[in-house]
């Protein structure tokens, strides 16, 4: 018979989540940019935001940043971020 | 008569080392079976602490570093009892926010929670800081070096191919032990220019890269043996023209190189102030060029003369002298030290934590 062996597992399962549902259409949407610290981020997202607005009929663009690359996101710009936008576009450039 | 080779493939199904292997919780070394027996025997290791104890939580995924967690891993990892109270300090280090395990177990650069331990619990338990120090060979520090590895894997979740994208990954992430070579130091204990007393056990955890040996069999003066180092680590930490460095250093420097150094009445912070002053190059040579794609363009130069990082034309290697770490290990014969670049430093990365270790 198989010794019984202990757990050593602390997180919560696997880190792997399924995608959420694809959004169908950005006409009329808020879509959140997320800078997340990286050289010339910023350049590559304001292409974004110009191109969401002028080709994709997005309604609003949220702008947040991460405090560095390798520093969590802020709880409340999370919150902001699922409060009030359809979608985020997490983003890096160099 | 079965064979050597066919009894390879007679593995009984309910071989624990296999089981656990097809669980995903060991470093692709075996592991010792975490039995309740086994578990209980860890705990006693370390009496004075609750099983239910929350240590902190864990990055990149942020589960519950409880003593009970990491005492199932420490069995896995192949620690004794002994090693335990080392391996609990050396977890309270991992949930410091300060260090940004998230960080530094998911970036590409490929770091490793360097371990320094200090004090009277280097010899009570075996660590080896003499020959082969950051080498093979000595159960406490293969063990207590995996025991973090597990608990980063285990606790926090950092699996390679999940969360865990280090572009190349490096040795140093299966076991990353240096136990100073204290008695061998013509220096006070590396822990004890962090606050602690010789007589307390500490551990300092670092975000480190790859190590990198450095000779020198020649200089027999502190200024030419510094120089000589400072020459060979201003080229070869993270690029030849990566200047300044993102990161703090460890300079882990042999017994030998120790004593020529402070035959001429160095202290460790005059090592660390002729580095800083010391390893420089010109803004021209530190242009892109032919030598590579890499190097100051014109709107990083002009940040860096406003901020004052460009003094005379040229730029100094490391941030400031407290960013190098210094420490003492290895063999009494041998002229060979060894530099480690760290990750990103500070608020943008990691800043090296030490806690004390409890022991009686």
């Amino acid at each position: 018979m198989a010794e019984e062996l202990l757990n050593p597992i602390g997180y919560g399962g696997k880190a792997e989540k399924p995608l959420a549902p694809r959004l169908t259409s950005l006409r009329g949407k808020t879509i959140a940019l997320l800078d997340i610290g990286f050289p010339n981020s910023n350049v590559f997202l304001d292409r974004i935001e110009t191109l969401l607005k002028d080709r994709y009929g997005v309604a609003t663009v949220v702008r947040h940043a991460k405090p560095s690359p390798t520093r969590m996101v802020k709880t409340e710009v999370r919150q902001d971020i699922l409060s009030r936008c359809h979608g985020v576009v997490e983003a890096v450039s160099s | 008569m079965a064979t050597a080779s066919a009894a390879t493939h007679t593995m009984p199904v309910d071989d624990p080392i296999e089981q656990l292997y097809e669980q995903g919780v060991t470093d692709g070394f075996p592991v010792v079976p975490p039995t309740r027996e086994r578990f209980e025997r860890m705990l006693a290791g370390a009496p004075d602490r609750s099983r239910n104890e929350l240590i902190g939580t864990l990055g990149p995924c942020y589960g519950e570093a409880t003593v009970e967690k990491v005492a199932i891993n420490a069995v896995m990892a192949g620690c004794k009892p002994e090693y335990f109270p080392v391996v609990l300090a050396g977890v309270e280090a991992l949930c410091d926010e300060r260090l940004c395990a998230h960080g530094l177990n998911v970036t590409l650069f490929s770091a490793a929670p360097w371990a320094i331990i200090n004090g009277p619990v280097r010899l009570q338990i075996g660590l080896n800081c003499e020959h082969n120090a950051l080498g093979h060979g000595f159960r406490a520090n293969a063990t207590i070096g995996r025991a973090l590895r597990l608990a980063i894997m285990n606790i926090g979740g950092a699996r390679p191919h999940e969360l865990t994208k280090a572009t190349m990954g490096q040795p140093g992430q299966y076991s990353a032990i240096i136990a100073e070579n204290e008695e061998e130091s013509p220096w006070e204990p590396f822990h004890v220019e962090r606050g602690f007393s010789e007589n307390e056990s500490a551990i300092t955890l670092f975000a480190g890269g790859s190590p990198q040996q450095i000779s020198d069999f020649q200089s027999r003066s502190a200024e030419q043996l510094v120089s000589s180092i400072g020459f060979t680590m201003g080229g070869g930490l993270w690029n030849c023209k990566n200047y300044p460095l993102f990161g703090d250093t460890i300079l882990v420097l042999s017994p030998e190189h120790a004593h020529t150094i402070a035959a001429d009445g160095w202290s460790r912070k005059d090592v660390r102030q002729f580095l800083y002053d010391t390893v420089k190059k010109s803004v021209d040579d530190l242009k892109p060029g032919k030598d590579g794609g890499e190097g100051f363009g014109a709107n990083l130069l002009r940040a860096f003369e406003n901020s004052g990082i460009v003094v005379d034309g040229s730029v100094r290697k490391f941030r400031s002298p407290q960013s190098i770490l210094i420490v003492v290990a290895g063999g009494t014969a041998g002229r060979f030290s060894v530099a480690i670049p760290g990750w990103v430093a500070d608020d943008l990365g990691s800043t090296p934590v030490t806690k004390r270790i409890n022991i009686d």
